[in-house]
């Protein structure tokens, strides 16, 4: 499993706008270090920004992401790709944080958008 | 004078420019030939001045270019999804996603596909419709619930432009959809209150027509005691305003019901005023 | 720091109002962040001076380099915006023209670029009682994107950590589109005002909706109370069956217009500030207890 995380400039904390975060932290299950990918391209994108980033993360090989929120458009493609969303509810979470609250199944799948 | 173009605009809702332009294009029609267009599409209102068109002579569709895909013939190579400044195709592995809200109907997509895959297909974003009110013509666009091409609409409403004189009542704001309707105005009504808000709405406003250009004239609606809050600020950057319509809760009873106000004397004399202002300045 | 967001869906339902009031109501341990870019009005009342503006970029648009182009004409067919025109040379004209890109492929001369489109500036200010507000002013013409909201957000939160305060407000836009979702995504709470009137209502339904999706946590009040009774009941019988928390009513009245007109804040008015304040305080409790 590989495991994305939006994360703000700092690299230590999450961003919460998944389709605007400056990086991705990425990690494969058995490592423990974050790989970052840069995602500026979309930082500039006056729309569509979570589809975009959503396609490279599918391009990365990444199969979970852990987000604070996920648009509906991302959310479509994220699940079309067969990656599996789970929801952040606290604010201000670090990453290694984050990444905890995942291996210890504390986090839930997020719901889709009704249309 | 042939052809002319009258929008009538405010920086923001509420400030009673739709009745405004519904009770001039009726005075106008008197004698002249003359067309209203509602052009704020996504909450089209002229209507309720004309209460007995529940039904449009015509209703037109009106469409743009999305893009669709012939999966057999996509190769998945991701060049179109590159040259999208709108973000709006996703492709990844074996899956080409296509979102409509997005698409901008460019066509681009369909110019750099190397494999002939993409076709456009004219898609519905809403409706033209045509009415008549005694000589009267009325046109108004109706963007589809959800759908965002507001300013395709506009341009398409426009389309239907034939009168001797066409009056546009524009969206409120000066974003994207307000500009799209000015774009080809001959001159621009603006539309104010008295109010510290009202002036800042209406700065922002000027701002746009003089970025474009346009002759424009400013009618302080609801005038009362406060005008000079407007007043000062267009005698301080020489900007003229044209006519007060003043507050009155007759006109406010008979605008909330859809009732015109033209043909009562003081204001029939208001509207001509206004026209000969307008036919003044295109000279 | 906590974050809480002021949002009705609906425009004019009066949420500026009420959290400019709320930002004056804790101005000794709050940020003011004004989302609803489209209509960024807060300052007209809030700002004292401004201290740092940044401009804003976003999108395309494109020219033509008039020295590469052989004025060949290849391009105004490609446009289908007709923003491409000719006078004595070929132009773009930058208000008719989406950023698409278009006549870029068919140019043969390399005569075509893109530059990237500035939008609108952002302000840094401090407001008459000593607090600091970001907002952000659109060039006329252009839109709100979820990307300026996030940028809003972005520079208010560093403004919160820097000075050391404990709350960031945000107004938030209108609508349940992209620039709603980036304006309440990630907040403690978010305040839902309920405009008493048929559209109002309809409109909160859809927010409440995309907050509960979002899971966001959120609370209601309802504004201008009392004008319909038929509809305040209406709206109160929804949430007591939706189980959805109604923290207090503010009454229609019209002394809400004249302090406006005076550039007072609603909470300074003797009439109303009363209520307002047990709002408010609920608010705060609320927004403590949230993690």
């Amino acid at each position: 499993m590989k495991t994305a995380i939006p994360s703000s400039e700092d690299k230590k904390t999450v961003c919460e706008h998944f389709g605007r975060a400056r990086y991705f932290a990425v990690i494969e299950s058995g490592e423990n270090e974050f790989k970052f990918i840069d995602n500026e391209i979309n930082l500039n994108a006056t729309q569509g920004a979570g589809i975009q980033t959503s396609t490279a993360l599918i391009n990365e090989g990444v199969t979970a992401v852990l987000s604070p929120h996920i648009g509906p458009k991302a959310f479509d493609v994220l699940k079309s790709g067969n990656v599996k969303m789970y929801l952040l509810t606290e604010t201000d979470l670090t990453l290694e944080d984050a990444l905890k609250k995942f291996t210890n199944g504390e986090l839930s799948e997020m719901e889709g958008f009704k249309k | 004078m042939n052809n002319i173009s009258i929008a009538f605009a405010s920086g923001k809702g509420g400030t009673g420019k739709t009745s405004l332009a519904a009770n001039f294009a009726k005075y106008l029609s008197q004698d002249k030939n003359v067309l209203l267009s509602d052009l704020d599409v996504e909450e089209p209102n002229v209507n309720i001045f004309f209460p007995d068109n529940h039904k449009p002579l015509k209703s037109n569709m009106s469409t743009i270019n999305i893009p669709e895909v012939d999966k057999v013939k996509c190769t998945y190579c991701g060049e179109c999804a590159k040259k999208c400044n709108f973000n709006a195709i996703a492709v990844f592995k074996d899956r080409i996603s296509i979102f409509n809200e997005l698409c901008k109907g460019c066509g681009r997509c369909f110019n750099v596909c190397k494999t002939g895959a993409i076709h456009l297909k004219k898609t519905e974003i809403g409706k033209v419709n045509e009415y008549s009110n005694e000589s009267l013509a009325i046109t108004e666009g109706v963007l589809n619930t959800g759908d965002i091409h507001t300013k395709s609409l506009i341009t398409d409403v426009k389309n239907y432009k034939h009168c001797e004189i066409n009056i546009y009542d524009c969206p409120p704001g000066t974003t994207c959809p307000m500009v799209e309707s000015i774009l080809d105005a001959d001159f621009v009504v603006l539309v104010t209150e008295p109010t510290p808000f009202g002036l800042h709405d209406l700065s922002l406003a000027i701002e746009v027509v003089q970025k474009l250009q346009k002759r424009f004239g400013i009618i302080i609606n609801k005038s009362n005691d406060n005008d000079f809050i407007v007043e000062e600020y267009c005698a301080q950057n020489g900007f003229q305003v044209i006519e007060k319509i003043p507050f009155d809760r007759d006109i406010a009873k008979k605008c909330g019901r859809g009732e015109f106000y033209y043909n009562d004397d003081s204001y029939s004399s208001k509207m001509q005023k206004i026209y000969d202002h307008i036919k003044g300045a295109m000279i | 720091m906590k974050k809480i967001a002021f949002a009705s869906g609906k425009g004019g339902a009066g949420k500026t109002t009420i959290s400019m009031s709320f930002h004056k109501y804790i101005k000794d341990v709050s940020v003011f962040a004004d989302c609803d870019v489209d209509a960024a009005d807060a300052f007209l009342l809030l700002e004292k001076e401004i201290l740092q503006k940044e401009p804003f970029h976003s999108g395309f648009k494109y020219s033509i380099n008039e020295t590469n182009c052989i004025q060949c004409g290849e391009c105004i067919a490609s446009c289908i915006y007709n923003a491409i025109k000719k006078s004595d040379k070929h132009y773009i004209d930058e208000f008719a023209c989406e950023g698409c890109g278009a006549c870029e492929d068919v140019c043969q001369c390399n005569a075509i670029f893109s530059k990237s489109n500035h939008c609108g500036e952002l302000f840094i200010a401090e407001t008459i009682f000593n607090s600091r507000m970001v907002y952000a002013r659109l060039v006329p013409g252009e839109d709100n994107s979820g990307k300026l909201v996030h940028e809003v957000k972005k520079v208010a939160h560093q403004q919160v950590l820097e000075s050391g305060k404990e709350f960031l407000i945000i107004d938030s836009p209108p609508g349940i589109g992209c620039p709603l979702m980036a304006a309440i995504s990630g907040v403690n709470l978010l305040v839902i005002i309920i405009e008493c009137s048929q559209s109002g209502f309809k409109d909160a339904v859809r927010l409440m909706d995309v907050a509960g999706k979002m899971k966001i946590p959120f609370i209601t009040v309802l504004n201008k109370s009392g004008l319909n009774p038929d509809i305040d009941q209406n709206i109160e019988q929804y949430l007591q069956a939706e189980k959805k928390h109604l923290t207090g009513k503010i009454p229609f009245d019209e002394e809400f217009v004249r302090i406006l007109n005076r550039k007072e804040l609603i909470i300074d008015s003797e009439i109303l500030s009363g209520n307002l304040e047990d709002i408010f305080l609920k608010i705060k409790n609320i927004i403590t207890l949230e993690k």
